[in-house]
């Protein structure tokens, strides 16, 4: 099993093990689901301009990240997604999909066949679980029907499930799903309260017990289906980020612009559905954007980031860090979340805005 | 349908169904972390005494040099510890031990 953050791999700074870049092209969608993070749906119309989208990957490719996630929105319904794909392969970049397989017809998955190296599979549990919790009475088979092709296509795959204080108990069954259909990957992320989620889920909000029940089951399954479904839950302990604050970004190392690969430095970087590059994950502050790819290149900004504000970016993250360690915090926690809030409610994020206002 | 009698469903209703104490969990997992972190791969947690559930065991292998660490720590850190052996694996890994940790105290609650 994989806990985000316990990773020997990682390489300087950051919890992820490969540099990895995240775009969301569209927050286009055809289901309102009821815990999206980034209010998707099938009224959204905007995406990003295709020539942007490939200079970025080149440019990310340059800079040293080797990956690059698509999500959304839902990616499929991207217009440029065929050609942005194929930048990233002639790139040298290993692509993934995060997608609610509506789309994965037997056509489309042989079109995606060379470009795709690994498509995740929204999975909110059993059907009438996940088709409550999708608007549709066609999601679950839509999403059997995707891991069917995808399968038949030899296409790597594997599911990702949103963690809730009501969920946890189907993980033995999700694990089992996932098993069957032949997935390599089962990843849990908990639920983070932000868009949709805000309205509609807070009666199954995530409290310590069900995260640290969550934990010990995963333990358990990841036992049974070692060396066929890899089990990744997207939670750090308190003790795993106080014996490596490197995972946080919050070793008191800024110095490490000046010295490393912006990759080492910054292991994720996401292109929001408006341009907008921030650090670490989609609402990150915008006091902290690194740029935006509609006026921009990614070549530019994320050097100038680095060596302009990547020490206030680090002191964040320091700030959480220490609050996260005071007597009485989180056992278990969703890291990535809780570093958004943190930048969105920080007093560094105001001073930060005022700079750039400035500037 | 068939109840789930595989080890992770026999953990799962217990889980469920047991009126466990926050702390109590949280030492679970803080084991787990700890084991995992000094190596002890690959973590395993069984519920012990079913179908009178009494407490769950952590299972791991680790290497001879972490051993006397973790030890330290389960047994000073844990207050829950009811019971820890340890297993050499012998020739031809004499490097490797097996180590089972119990933690009780769930009590009759979670049947």
């Amino acid at each position: 099993m994989e806990l985000s953050g316990v990773d020997d791999t990682v390489r300087v700074a950051g919890p992820l093990r490969v540099p990895t870049v995240q775009i969301h092209p569209t927050l286009r969608c055809n289901l309102l689901c009821m815990h999206c993070y980034s209010n998707s749906g099938p009224h959204a119309r905007a995406e990003l301009p295709v020539a942007a989208v490939c200079q970025t990957i080149v440019d990310a490719s340059a800079l040293g990240y080797e990956v690059v996630s698509w999500s959304g929105g839902e990616p499929l319904l991207y217009g440029g997604l065929t050609q942005a794909l194929a930048c990233a392969k002639q790139a040298g970049l290993r692509t993934t999909i995060t997608t609610n397989g509506y789309f994965l017809t037997a056509s489309r998955v042989a079109k995606l066949s060379q470009t795709v190296d690994l498509i995740a599979l929204s999975l909110d549990g059993p059907p009438e679980l996940h088709n409550r919790m999708r608007g549709s009475a066609r999601a679950f088979d839509k999403v059997v029907n995707a891991a069917k092709q995808l399968r038949e296509a030899g296409i790597p795959f594997g599911f990702i499930h949103t963690l809730t204080g009501e969920t946890w108990e189907h993980l033995v069954w999700l694990a089992d799903f996932a098993s069957q259909q032949g997935a390599c990957l089962l990843q849990l992320h908990p639920l983070e309260f932000v868009g949709r989620a805000v309205t509609s889920m807070h009666a199954v909000l995530n409290d310590e017990a069900s995260l640290a029940k969550a934990y010990l089951l995963c333990l358990a399954i990841a036992r049974r289906y070692s060396g066929s479904l890899s089990i990744q839950l997207d939670l750090l302990h308190r003790d795993d980020l106080a014996n490596r604050p490197e995972l946080g970004y919050a070793d008191n190392q800024p110095q490490i612009a000046r010295s490393h690969a912006p990759p080492q430095c910054l292991s994720l970087i996401v292109v929001e559905a408006d341009g907008s590059i921030v650090p670490i994950s989609s609402g990150f502050s915008r006091a902290f954007r690194i740029g935006n790819i509609a006026s921009e290149r990614l070549a530019e900004a994320l050097p100038r980031f680095l060596m302009d504000r990547y020490g206030v970016f680090r002191a964040l993250c320091r700030e959480m860090f220490e609050a996260l360690m005071a007597p009485g915090g989180p056992v278990l926690f969703n890291w990535h979340e809780r570093v958004v809030e943190w930048s969105r409610s920080s007093k560094m994020s105001e001073a930060q805005l005022v700079v750039g206002e400035a500037s | 349908m068939s109840p789930d009698t595989s080890i992770e469903g026999e953990l799962l209703r217990v889980l469920r169904t047991g009126n466990f104490e926050k702390e109590y969990l949280n030492e679970l997992v803080r084991a787990a972390v700890e084991f995992h972190r000094e190596g002890l791969r690959p973590v395993k947690v069984f519920p012990l005494g079913i179908p009178v559930v009494d407490g769950v065991e952590i299972r791991g292998v680790v290497a001879a040099k972490s051993l006397v660490s973790l030890l330290g720590k389960v047994l000073i850190e844990t207050s829950r510890t009811a019971g820890v052996s340890v297993f050499p694996y012998g020739i031809p890994n004499p490097e490797i031990f097996r180590v089972n940790v119990r933690l009780g105290g769930i009590g009759a609650h979670a049947m």
